[in-house]
């Protein structure tokens, strides 16, 4: 390679041309303000620093039965809402879905000792027991568990079967140690206690190594693809608005951080049907109920084969698996994307009314 | 190709000279061993990919694509190492050796905290967790601690579990 054939009057029209387009993105970001942008919704019930939103509904609703989301604790659920365009939440809302969000709130050190069975036991099943009181004659609410959500998701439903009548998952992790999950290898030579003992875990930690699973991608691509249309800014908002939520982490509380490490990374537990919380163990061949179980085909966090065997541990017999092929983050936000709030409440639909006739049938007999 | 500095022949001038600056000779290599591996790896991916493809198009597109395969090559390399046995174990132990630090500090900090008799964060710790056992203590030592309580109408099956109302309580912060 010679120095000289970078001189070619072909290639130094394209290295002014980057610059050009670089000082047009320099300028746009420059002016970007993007608002926060997610749909309406109220706060109708707390405990601790958790709070359970109730979103304003934007259509007539198809289905008395309402839906709980559970996001993970590691990030901030906002990215289910971004904005209109890109938006779970929304896309169930426009199906008539009563759709209900329990955001965990930002742990600080007063909760470092706060475990799984505050979040599920209290938090969680206090969320449950408020949208049963507050929707008479529905006996079990659906449930969608996203990420390490969908894991708490399948806890919960394991644990308290009676008041879940559908459980969806989306990109759950429940096999913790196939051979392509990277963060599992990397996790499990870790201190758990000593780690754990300093507190809570910073957000920090964790992104940097959820970065570090993809460091030439996360680190460099993205950013340099900005230059492809630095003039557009709908597409930059939507950038900027990933950007702070993927960087706004909550610190993990130390307890929660220990199980989830300890219990699950290291040893498999959750497979193993030998996961305790508060003294219960979690035994996943309780959840008989309809199971709907979403992966990503390249998803580097939570990779397909640690959601894949799902299927065989539950005791259900209406299990559908369905495969996107987006990653981690695409799968809420990617265009593709934006037709699985459809699929979801097809889905969900479906189940309500088989069970429709089967209530009618029990009532005539 | 026929012109420009992306021919495959040059770019296998270029992993061979690499090759020669980081194994052979007296001199030190720039990176350390596992670095020079990845940057070689990708470099013989990055040769690989561009061998036998079509010339790239005039315009900012081939700039993109050049940069897009180094970036593939880059993730597959990286991927390899990443994988394996002693770069996990590298992984964790220098979190963990980062939180022995951390600790080794505290207690440093917390000692001389003692002496300048300013409260520690073990104490504030064990404050908090007396005010957590005080929140959560069984109704009947709340009733005795605030008798108005009592007498309220009793809350319904959510505030039993523990809950408040959004709007009459808010969440702690």
């Amino acid at each position: 390679m010679t120095a000289t054939a970078f001189d070619s009057p072909g290639w130094q029209r394209e290295w002014l041309e980057l610059a050009s387009r670089g000082a047009v993105l320099a300028q746009t970001l420059a002016t970007l303000a993007p608002e926060p942008a997610g749909a309406a919704r109220d706060a109708v019930w707390a405990h601790g620093k958790s709070t359970l939103y109730r979103y304003r509904a934007c259509t007539e609703s198809s289905s008395r039965r309402p839906l709980l989301v559970v996001f993970a604790m590691v990030n901030r659920p906002d990215v289910l809402d971004l904005q209109p365009d890109r938006s779970l939440i929304r896309g169930l809302l426009g199906k008539g879905i009563d759709v209900y969000l329990i955001d965990w709130g930002r742990a600080d050190r007063a909760d470092r000792k706060l475990g799984l069975d505050h979040y599920l036991g209290q938090c969680m099943d206090g969320a449950v027991a408020h949208m049963l009181a507050a929707n008479p004659g529905v006996r079990a609410v659906d449930v969608l568990g996203v990420c390490q959500g969908g894991t708490l998701a399948l806890c919960y439903t394991a644990l308290h079967a009676r008041h879940v009548a559908n459980l969806v998952t989306m990109i759950t992790p429940v096999d913790f140690k196939t051979p392509d999950n990277l963060l599992s290898k990397w996790a499990q030579g870790l201190d758990v206690d000593l780690i754990a003992s300093a507190g809570n875990v910073p957000g920090e930690l964790l992104n940097a190594l959820f970065v570090a699973l993809k460091p030439f991608r996360l680190t460099q691509q993205k950013y340099f693809h900005l230059l492809a249309k630095p003039h557009d800014r709908a597409q930059l908002e939507t950038f900027m608005r990933l950007e702070r939520w993927i960087f706004d982490s909550p610190e993990q509380p130390a307890e929660v951080f220990r199980q989830f490490v300890r219990d699950l990374y290291q040893q498999n537990q959750l497979m193993r049907g030998e996961f305790v919380i508060g003294g219960q163990r979690v035994d996943l061949r309780r959840i008989r109920q309809p199971v709907l179980n979403v992966f990503a085909s390249r998803d580097h966090l939570v990779p397909p084969s640690a959601s894949r065997p799902l299927g065989q541990l539950i005791a259900s017999r209406d299990y559908t698996a369905l495969e996107i092929d987006t990653g981690h983050i695409g799968i809420y936000v990617s265009r593709a994307a934006q037709t699985l709030s459809a699929r979801v409440a097809a889905w969900l639909a479906e189940r309500e009314a088989a069970r429709k006739p089967s209530r009618a049938k029990r009532k005539r007999g | 190709m026929q012109d420009g500095p992306w021919t495959a022949q040059n770019w296998a001038q270029a992993f061979q000279r690499l090759q020669q600056q980081a194994f052979g000779g007296n001199a030190a290599p720039p990176f350390d061993p596992a670095n020079m591996r990845l940057l070689l790896e990708t470099l013989q991916r990055f040769t690989c990919g561009l061998t036998g493809e079509p010339p790239p198009q005039d315009g900012s597109a081939r700039l993109r694509e050049l940069y897009d395969l180094w970036i593939d090559c880059a993730e597959s390399a990286y991927a390899v190492i990443a994988h394996e046995p002693a770069f996990a174990a590298a992984q964790a132990a220098t979190i963990n050796e980062a939180y022995k630090s951390q600790a080794n500090m505290r207690s440093l900090v917390e000692r001389l905290a003692q002496q300048f008799g300013l409260a520690t964060l073990a104490e504030v710790d064990a404050l908090r967790e007396r005010i957590a056992a005080l929140e959560a203590a069984p109704a009947p030592v709340k009733a005795r601690r605030k008798p108005a309580r009592a007498q309220r109408p009793r809350a319904k099956t959510a505030a039993r579990r523990g809950g408040t109302r959004a709007g009459t309580s808010k969440p702690r912060r």
